[in-house]
């Protein structure tokens, strides 16, 4: 059985929007890695701190009208390479 | 007590002065309408023009309009109903008066959410013409507590009331649902998006100039069709003369189109106004002063009207222009750009933000903007200024909210959030962690722990402070704090059902607390009153309840006065005080009236009033008016889905019908009490299933009865010390056991007329008889004791009928008299002629006697007019000299559709043995022998 708990904690997230973001937007959204993605893709990569974190940062997303295209939970090995 | 609104949110807001008319929008709205759709969901990310075009389609409709703008604020169901409300009000301002006091009457969260929807969409049902009602921006609603009622609401939606929400995430209900019903009218954002067409008539309109056809195709393509997009390459276009190479600019960089647009905006503002739109962008709300207090410089005012004359993206919120907001698509721009821009200023902006909404008495935004200036300690002690004032309005949710975000340390160090963090759990019913906050409370304020105030004893008297005083803290507010500590552990102490430990408590904290904080006054007192009542000292709890309809109508805490007033009336009914229970419960349903005039209505907490009055008038044989005030007392609480006051309202009205002679609708009644209570507590089943052995006995079921008392495991020779309902109850069922099986069915005693069996071994007769006698001596003692003159009566007239079975007749005589000298000045009769034959004949040898003569004719009289005319009630239907009751009405609906017993059991929830009996007196009613003719019959008759 998969362990809930391990999920709802601190963990690192990729999320992919649609149009290009610089990393002026990095304190924005909570300090995220901005990295401009071929096809104007913008990949936004960080730490959140648990599960209300990551739907806060979400909002944000939403809140600019920006195309959600990706939400990825990075394993912890690939995190830690 | 009601909290301050903020009118700029319930401002329907104009068209823009440049607009781009979407008539086929309009027309979808409008079609929704004709088509009695229930709800229109405009749901589209920000910038599609969902305000705008609501502000268009209102400009033309036909129906008065409702509005709130939604904000983060809002997310607190007291606040959000409170607004919902006052917009109803800008339409109807008799509407809501009711549910309005119900919302910020102390301890509403007794009062469910869906019950307080149902009072007010009753209400709306009866609105004569049809209204419309916008929640614009329900996407800061996440609180699923709203959710779930405004699901409700749609689902329950009266015919003249449409809702329209806009919403950038779409409401979490079953909206399939409604989309299958053909419910819901639905724009979304490609209904939204700008049309080719739509987007060049925007764009000249907005820039002012002609634009060549390839510009447009351009900058359309690159917007797609997006409207803040387009309202952002727009005001970057106006009055620039090279257009051509900003749309090539615009259309070759791949850059998200609003960060590069708004980054074109600030660089063709001067300087000045640059830096105004960064600092003001962390405000929610935009006046010239607060601007000033933000920016610290002084044209405010002038820089909003500026902005508002260039239409950058401001919303003006009053008819004034005085209060504005950005778009928040643009203040999220900003807000960006700030936090990247002066990071290290945005503390500071919201630390004078805050300052200036503090000055300005304005605590909400004051505490929002210090908790958003990382600043917690300001943020405490704004919010501990007016936690308690939250707890009393209802405000649980903003409280908790706040609460949340300071670190627990913080929280721990101001005893007073502590406090009020304790009645929001208590109010909740979350009885964990209560404890540990008051430990902290105590901790915080540097009071002794464990202390006891001297002097206890007398209520509420003031005593010298029991220890060291705190750091900074006056000695008053010392005394205060230790009353709500002890008025907390009281509640919780009530809660768990420890009486004797709640009594101490509640004193305690009446020593404590100041005359002046009437609120928790009245609610202290209340709960001494019902600790004292359940131990049996009802001279204190007298006093108790009294102190608390005082405090509780001085504070204007109608749902404590009201309370308190319906457990005196119990209370002097206990003590035979029939008289004043009488006027204690029209005093209960004067006070529960809200206002006067059209939208006089009573409140929620009046059922209880009905419920009380009803026994009243029951035990004094007004049988009309004592069915009426329990239908009262269940319509008011179905309408409020109080399920307490339901499940009361059903039994009283239980024993009112059975009074009258209807058995089958006192059956109905009692099982309807008995749904209801399995769905709420086991607390309520035990009282129930008393009341229906109650019935049973009267009915002669006496095996049932019997059954009652195994599963309650009550004896005879149990220990009593007082003169519990349940004993007098138990004393009742072996009186009758002894009466129906003696004599072979000659008497008819304690309504054991009906269904007796004969067979019994006299023994058992003898030994049914001596534990009732011997009983109702016990229990005469206790209520002695107590002075519950009211079981007194009913205790005697039990001890004469069975002192009469035994053969004791001058006994006999004896304990009817002094039950008549209890009775007779108050107007008792049910209490007599409840027994039956046996009383007939005690009344009889009484009257002979010359003892009370003409109150025992009374009696005597009304003991003939029961026999003599079997059913009192109306007929109902002219096929049916016996009219069905409600639930023989649904059995017989069921019957007919075709569903066999066990079926029409499980859909009712009744047991399969309860549906055969409604179906043997079904069949009676309807003369017939079997389903088929019942069903043919009930056909003919249209019944069904």
């Amino acid at each position: 059985m998969a362990r809930r708990r391990e999920y709802e904690g601190k963990a690192v997230y990729e999320i992919q929007v649609k149009g290009h973001l610089d990393d002026r937007w990095s304190e924005w959204f909570d300090g995220f890695t901005i990295v401009p993605q071929a096809d104007e893709v913008t990949q936004l990569t960080g730490s959140v701190p648990d599960q209300a974190a990551l739907h806060g940062l979400l909002v944000k997303i939403r809140n600019l009208g920006l195309p959600l295209l990706l939400v990825r939970r990075v394993k912890d090995k690939e995190a830690s390479q | 007590m009601a909290m301050a609104l903020l009118k700029t949110k319930l401002f329907i807001p104009p068209p823009p002065p440049r607009l781009v008319s979407r008539p086929r929008l309009v027309e979808r709205l409008n079609e929704g309408l004709q088509l009695g759709r229930k709800l229109a969901l405009i749901s589209a990310p920000a910038g599609f023009g969902k305000t705008t075009l609501l502000s268009e389609w209102i400009g033309q409709v036909d129906r008065p309009v409702a509005w709130v703008s939604l904000d983060e604020s809002d997310n607190d169901p007291t606040r959000f109903w409170s607004y919902v409300i006052a917009a109803l009000q800008t339409v109807r301002p008799e509407f809501g008066l009711a549910t309005q006091a119900a919302l910020h009457a102390t301890g509403t969260q007794r009062l469910a959410m869906t019950g307080l929807l149902t009072g007010t969409l009753n209400e709306l049902a009866e609105c004569p013409e049809p209204l419309a009602l916008v929640l614009d921006d329900v996407h800061w609603v996440t609180e699923p507590q709203i959710h779930d009622a405004l699901a409700f609401l749609v689902a329950h939606l009266p015919p003249g009331l449409q809702l329209i929400l806009s919403t950038r995430a779409d409401p979490p209900w079953a909206l399939g649902r409604l989309r299958a019903r053909g419910q819901l009218s639905e724009l979304r954002i490609d209904d939204l998006r700008f049309s080719h067409a739509e987007a060049a008539a925007f764009l000249e309109q907005a820039v002012g100039v002609e634009l060549a056809p390839e510009t447009i195709a351009t900058l359309d393509d690159r917007a797609e069709g997006w409207i803040a997009g387009l309202q952002m390459a727009a005001l970057s276009m106006r009055g620039r003369d090279d257009i051509a190479s900003f749309t090539a600019a615009l259309s070759g960089t791949h850059r998200f189109i609003l960060d590069y647009l708004v980054e074109e905006i600030l660089d063709r503002q001067p300087t000045d106004a640059q830096t105004f739109l960064l600092q003001t962008s962390i405000l929610e709300r935009m006046t010239g002063p607060l601007c000033d207090a933000v920016t610290g410089r002084s044209d405010g005012q002038a820089m909003l009207s500026r902005l508002d004359r260039d239409n950058v993206f401001l919303v003006p919120l009053d008819d004034e222009r005085r209060w504005y907001r950005y778009h928040q698509l643009f203040a999220d721009l900003l807000r960006s750009r700030l936090s990247h821009d002066l990071p290290g200023h945005v503390p500071t902006l919201h630390r004078q933000a805050s300052e200036w909404y503090e000055e300005h008495g304005l605590i909400t935004e004051a505490v929002h903007h210090a908790l958003r200036a990382g600043d917690p300690e300001q943020a405490a002690r704004l919010v501990e200024r007016d936690a308690l004032s939250m707890v009393y309005r209802g405000e649980l949710a903003t409280l908790e909210g706040w609460l949340d975000a300071l670190p627990e340390g913080v929280m721990y160090a101001h005893p007073w959030l502590c406090v009020a963090r304790a009645w929001a759990l208590v109010y909740m019913g979350q009885l964990d962690g209560v404890e540990r906050l008051l430990h902290e409370a105590v901790g915080g304020s540097g009071l002794p722990a464990d202390s006891t105030p001297e002097g206890l004893g007398s209520h509420g008297a003031i005593t010298s402070p029991g220890g060291g005083q705190a750091v900074g803290t006056s000695h008053a507010d010392t005394r205060r704090l230790r009353g709500h500590i002890a008025a907390l552990r009281a509640y919780a102490a009530f809660l768990r059902w420890d009486g004797p430990g709640g009594t101490a408590l509640a004193q305690e904290a009446l020593a404590y607390l100041p005359r002046d904080d009437l609120t928790a006054r009245g609610l202290v007192g209340m709960l001494l009153g019902m600790a004292l009542y359940g131990s049996g000292d009802l001279a204190g709890a007298e006093q108790a309840f009294a102190k608390a309809v005082a405090a509780g109508r001085a504070a204007g805490a109608t749902d404590i006065a009201v309370n308190a007033l319906c457990e005196l009336a119990d209370l002097q009914v206990t003590r035979g005080q029939l008289r004043q229970a009488a006027a204690t419960c029209q005093d209960a349903l004067r006070m529960a009236s809200s206002a006067t005039g059209p939208g006089k209505r009573q409140l929620p907490i009046a059922g209880y009033a009905h419920g009380r009055l009803s026994t009243v008038l029951r035990e004094r044989n007004d049988l009309p008016a004592a069915i009426h005030h329990a239908q009262a007392c269940v319509a008011l609480s179905k309408s409020w889905a109080q399920a307490d006051a339901q499940i009361l309202g059903h039994v009283f009205l239980a024993r009112a019908l059975a009074a009258n002679g209807d058995d089958a609708g006192a059956l109905d009644a009692i099982q309807e009490a008995q749904r209801i209570a399995s769905e709420v507590s086991p607390r309520y089943g035990d009282f129930v299933a008393a009341q229906e052995a109650r019935l049973q006995v009267a009915m002669g079921d006496i095996a049932a009865a019997r059954r009652w008392q195994q599963a309650s495991g009550l004896g005879a020779d149990d220990e009593l010390s007082r003169a519990t309902p349940n004993y007098i109850l138990l004393a009742r069922v072996l009186l009758a056991e002894a009466l129906s099986s003696s004599a072979g069915g000659a008497r008819s005693a304690a309504g054991a007329g009906r269904g007796q069996r004969p067979g019994r071994g006299s023994g058992q007769v003898d030994r049914s008889l001596d534990q009732a006698l011997t009983l109702t001596a016990r229990l005469l003692d206790a209520a002695g004791a107590e002075g519950a003159n009211g079981r007194a009566v009913e205790i005697l007239s039990l001890r004469a009928v069975a002192l009469h079975a035994r053969g004791a007749r001058d006994q006999a005589l004896g304990a009817l008299e002094r039950a008549l000298s209890l009775a007779q000045p108050e107007g008792y009769v049910r209490s007599f002629i409840d027994e039956g034959e046996p009383m007939r004949e005690l009344l009889r040898q009484t009257a002979s006697r010359g003892i009370a003569v003409d109150y025992v004719r009374t009696l005597l009289s009304a003991l003939d007019a029961e026999t003599s005319i079997p059913n009192l009630r109306p007929v109902a239907h002219p096929g049916l000299v016996e009219p069905l009751t409600e639930r023989e009405l649904k059995v017989l609906r069921l019957l007919a559709v075709g569903l066999p017993s066990k079926e029409i059991a499980r859909t009712l929830v009744i047991a399969v043995g309860t549906v055969k009996q409604h179906l043997k007196h079904i069949y009676g009613k309807l003369e017939v022998h079997n389903r088929t003719e019942a069903a043919n019959r009930a056909k003919d008759l249209d019944l069904i």
